[in-house]
C-alpha cells in the first residue's frame, strides 16, 4: 500500500515537472498583452512578419486585399469567413476593430469597440457621440445588446472567434479583416474600396509613406545605428517589445536598430532586473500603464541599481509615454502619432512636418500636450 | 525518509538526530543560496564572489549582479521559505490539523483582502504600510476562521477547522474579486499578488528581516508550549498550560511571519503546509525540533524553487509560487491518500 502511494506521488511529481516546463515555455513565448486578443485556432496570428512570408493569406488579411465586386451600387464582398452583399455603400458602420484605419479615410463609425467603456486614448477626440461597444475579451464577446440598439448596416470585426462571427452576422452583415494593427496600408485600401473612398485612401497612404521615408532619412543621419528600445510596464512586470506593437513602428517601419536582447527573442522579452544589464539600448521609450501598480513598479525601477547601468539611462535618453495606446495598437493613425513622438524625442528641435489632412491636424494639437509630458518626464 | 530509518535503526538519540538534520539542512540552504548566485544571464566567475564581498568594484557587471541583485534575492527566498514553513509548523501544532497552512487557514486570502482595502483608502501605499495591512488582513482572516470554527457544533476539531478555513477563504476571495472588479484595481492588485521576488533589492530584505527575526524567535520560544498543545487541549490544560494565551501568542507569531513573507513575495503556495511534514518525518513530533528544522527545510525549498524559476524559462522570469505549487499539489494528494490508508488500517 505504501509503495503504491509512493509511486503515485512520484508519477504526480514527474507530471508536475513536465507541466512546469511546458508552462514556462508557454510563458516565455507569451506576449502578455495579446491576452486581450482571442484568436481562433484556424486563423494563424497575422504578425506582419508571418504575413509577408505568406502571400496566400485569405482575402482581407495580410497582403491579400479584400475582394470587392461592384455592380452599380451593389457590392459583393468576399472576406476571410465568407461572402456578404450590400445594396449600396454602407453608412451605419460599427467597427469592433480597425476604428483607427476607418478614421484615417475620414469615416466616423456610429459605434466602435471599447474596453471598459473607453476608446483608445489617441482616438477619443475623433469619437465624440460614437456609441461604445464594450468588448470583454478583445474581439470576442462584444456587447451584442448594445450593438443591436445602434442598428448598424455593416460590422467590421477582426479575424477571430467564428462563434462571434455567426452571432454578429444575425445582427448585420459582417466583414472580417485581419487583426487590429495588421498590414495597415492594405487595410486602409480595403476600407477605402469598401466604402467608396479608394482615392482618398491612396492619398493618405502616399502621404504616410512620404512621411515615413523622410523621417527614416533624418533618423538615419542623426542617430545612425544607435539602438532603440520600447518597453512596457504592467503590474510588476517589464516587457520589452521586439517586432510587436510599438516595435513594429521602430524597427519595421523606421528601420531603427534592435537591442541585442531582441535578436534572440524577436517578439519580445520579459525583463528581469538582471537582464537590464544586457539591454544595450541607447534610447528607451517607456510606457508605464496609468495605474498605481504599474506606476509603483516604474518608480521602483527608477531607483533600482541595475536601471542606472543601462546606456540610455546614463545618457538621459529615457522617454516616458503618457498617452500610450497608440504605441500598443499600431494602427495607421497610431503609427503617425508614434512617428511624431519618436522624431520629437530622438531629434530634439527637429520640426515635425504634419501634412496629412484635417483629422491629423487636430491630432497634432493634442500631441503637443503629450510631447510636453514626454519632455517633462525626462 | 531513508535518513530517518537509518537513525532509527541505530538508535541515535533524538537530540543528535535533530542537530544533524538542522545543521545539514542549514548548510544545504547556504550552499544552495551560494549556488543560486551563479544562476542568471550574466556570467560570473569564482573570483567575482570573493571580490564582490571584499573589494567591491561597482563597475564590474559580474560583481554588481552578485552583490546587488542575486544576493538579496537568495537571502529573501530563504527568509520567505523559512517564515512560511515555520509558521505552518506552528499552525499544524496548535490546530492539530495536518493540512493547516497559511493558504488554508485564511491568512493568504485575508492578507490580500486587507491589502486591497488599504489600496482603496490610500492608493499610494508604501512597502511597510503594505506589510502592516497584510498583517492586519491575515489576522482578520485567521480570527474569522477561529470564530467560524467555534460556531460549529463539533467544536475545534481538525475537520471543522479545515472546513471553516476553506469557507472563509472562499468568502474573502469573493469579496476581493468583487472589489477588484468594481473599482477596476486589477493592475494594482497584480503588483502585489503575483508571487515573485525577481525585483527585490536590499530595501525589501531590510524590511522583512526584523519581522522575520522577531517572528522566528517568538516561534522558538513558543515551541515547547506548542508541543504540549499538539497532544490535545485537555492534556495541555491538565499540565497547567494557559491554552488560550498560548494560542494568542502563536497566532501573533504566525501572523508576523506569514504576513511579512506574503507582503514581500506575494502568495507562495504550499510551503507552509508541506514542509512541516518533512520536518516531522526527520525529527519526530517535538515542536522544539520541528520549528527550526522546518525553517531550514523551507529555506532550501524556496531557494531551489527560485533557482528553478530562473533556470527553466531561459533567462526570463516565472513566479516563484508556480513552482512551489507544482511540487505542493502532488504532495497534497500523497498526504491525503496516506492518511486515508492509515485510517483504513485503524478500522
Amino acid at each position: 500500500m505504501k509503495l503504491s502511494t509512493l509511486w503515485t506521488a512520484l508519477v504526480g511529481l514527474a507530471l508536475a515537472m513536465l507541466g512546469a516546463i511546458s508552462v514556462s515555455g508557454w510563458i516565455s513565448s507569451l506576449d502578455n498583452v495579446d491576452r486581450d486578443q482571442v484568436l481562433s485556432p484556424v486563423v494563424s496570428k497575422p504578425t506582419s512578419h508571418g504575413l509577408l512570408l505568406k502571400p496566400t493569406s485569405p482575402p482581407g488579411t495580410g497582403c491579400t486585399p479584400l475582394f470587392v465586386e461592384k455592380h452599380g451600387l451593389q457590392l459583393r464582398i468576399i472576406h476571410l469567413m465568407g461572402e456578404v452583399r450590400f445594396e449600396r455603400v454602407p453608412l451605419r458602420i460599427c467597427s469592433l476593430a480597425f476604428t483607427d484605419e476607418l478614421l484615417a479615410i475620414g469615416v466616423q463609425p456610429i459605434a466602435a469597440g471599447s474596453v471598459n467603456g473607453k476608446f483608445p486614448d489617441y482616438l477619443t477626440k475623433h469619437l465624440h457621440g460614437v456609441t461604445a461597444i464594450n468588448q470583454l475579451m478583445g474581439a470576442a464577446q462584444p456587447s451584442f445588446e448594445a450593438l443591436i440598439a445602434v442598428q448598424p448596416d455593416l460590422i467590421i470585426m477582426p479575424a477571430g472567434d467564428p462563434q462571434t462571427y455567426y452571432q454578429l452576422s444575425k445582427i448585420a452583415p459582417v466583414v472580417v479583416l485581419g487583426d487590429d494593427g495588421d498590414n495597415n496600408r492594405q487595410r486602409v485600401l480595403d476600407l477605402g474600396t469598401l466604402l467608396d473612398r479608394r482615392e482618398y485612401a491612396e492619398q493618405q497612404i502616399a502621404s504616410f509613406d512620404a512621411r515615413i521615408a523622410r523621417a527614416k532619412q533624418v533618423l538615419q543621419s542623426e542617430i545612425g545605428d544607435s539602438k532603440v528600445a520600447f518597453f512596457r510596464i504592467f503590474g510588476k512586470q517589464f516587457y520589452i517589445h521586439g517586432h510587436t506593437r510599438g516595435g513594429l513602428m521602430l524597427y519595421d517601419e523606421l528601420g531603427l536598430s534592435v537591442p541585442t536582447l531582441i535578436a534572440d527573442s524577436p517578439k519580445g522579452y520579459m525583463l528581469s532586473p538582471e537582464s537590464l544589464l544586457q539591454l544595450d539600448a541607447d534610447y528607451v521609450f517607456v510606457a508605464a500603464e496609468d495605474n498605481q501598480g504599474a506606476q509603483r513598479s516604474w518608480s521602483q525601477l527608477l531607483s533600482h541599481p541595475a536601471w542606472q547601468r543601462v546606456p540610455a539611462i546614463q545618457a538621459g535618453h529615457v522617454y516616458p509615454l503618457v498617452d500610450q495606446h497608440h504605441w500598443l495598437r499600431p494602427g495607421f493613425l497610431a503609427k503617425l502619432q508614434m512617428l511624431d513622438d519618436i522624431v520629437r524625442a530622438l531629434i530634439p528641435g527637429h520640426e515635425v512636418v504634419s501634412d496629412y489632412g484635417q483629422i491629423h491636424n487636430q491630432e497634432i494639437d493634442n500631441q503637443h500636450i503629450a510631447s510636453d509630458a514626454i519632455q517633462g518626464g525626462k | 525518509m531513508i535518513g530517518a530509518d537509518w537513525f532509527r535503526e541505530r538508535d541515535v538519540s533524538r537530540s543528535t538526530r535533530f542537530w544533524s538534520w538542522f545543521t545539514s539542512s542549514a548548510t544545504l540552504a547556504v550552499v544552495l543560496g551560494i549556488g543560486s548566485l551563479h544562476i542568471g544571464p550574466t556570467l560570473v566567475g569564482g573570483i567575482d564572489y570573493w571580490q564582490a564581498m571584499v573589494g567591491y568594484d561597482s563597475t564590474s557587471d559580474a560583481q554588481f549582479v552578485i552583490r546587488e541583485l542575486r544576493l538579496p534575492r537568495a537571502i529573501l527566498a530563504g527568509l520567505v521559505g523559512g517564515c512560511l514553513a515555520a509558521s505552518g509548523a506552528l499552525m499544524q501544532g496548535v490546530t492539530r490539523n495536518p493540512l493547516a497552512g497559511p493558504s488554508i487557514m485564511g491568512l493568504s486570502s485575508g492578507g490580500t483582502l486587507g491589502l486591497l482595502i488599504g489600496l482603496l483608502f490610500n492608493p499610494r501605499l508604501e512597502y511597510n504600510e503594505a506589510i502592516g495591512l497584510s498583517l492586519a488582513g491575515a489576522a482578520g482572516g485567521y480570527f474569522t476562521v477561529c470564530i467560524v470554527t467555534l460556531l460549529s457544533r463539533s467544536g475545534m476539531t481538525p475537520a471543522s477547522f479545515a472546513l471553516a478555513g476553506a469557507v472563509t477563504s472562499a468568502v474573502f476571495g469573493a469579496i476581493t474579486h468583487g472589489l477588484t472588479i468594481y473599482f477596476s484595481l486589477h493592475d494594482e492588485m497584480l503588483f502585489w499578488t503575483v508571487g515573485g521576488i525577481s525585483n527585490v533589492t536590499w530595501a525589501q530584505v531590510i524590511a522583512l528581516l526584523p519581522v522575520c527575526c522577531f517572528g522566528s524567535l517568538l516561534a522558538l520560544l513558543l515551541s515547547p508550549a506548542v508541543t504540549l498543545l499538539s497532544m490535545g487541549e485537555e492534556v495541555a490544560a491538565g499540565l497547567g498550560q494557559r491554552t488560550t494565551l498560548t494560542k494568542t501568542y502563536v497566532s501573533f507569531a504566525v501572523l508576523l511571519m506569514t504576513g511579512g513573507a506574503i507582503a514581500v513575495a506575494g502568495p507562495v503556495g504550499f510551503v507552509g503546509m508541506m514542509v512541516p511534514h518533512f520536518a516531522r518525518l526527520a525529527v519526530g513530533l517535538d515542536y522544539r525540533r520541528i520549528v527550526p528544522v522546518s525553517f531550514t527545510f523551507g529555506s532550501c525549498l524556496t531557494i531551489v524553487a527560485d533557482s528553478a524559476a530562473r533556470l527553466l524559462a531561459g533567462g526570463q522570469e516565472v513566479p516563484l509560487g508556480l513552482f512551489t505549487t507544482l511540487i505542493g499539489v502532488p504532495f497534497f494528494i500523497y498526504l491525503a491518500r496516506r492518511r486515508s490508508s492509515v485510517r483504513k488500517l485503524g478500522e
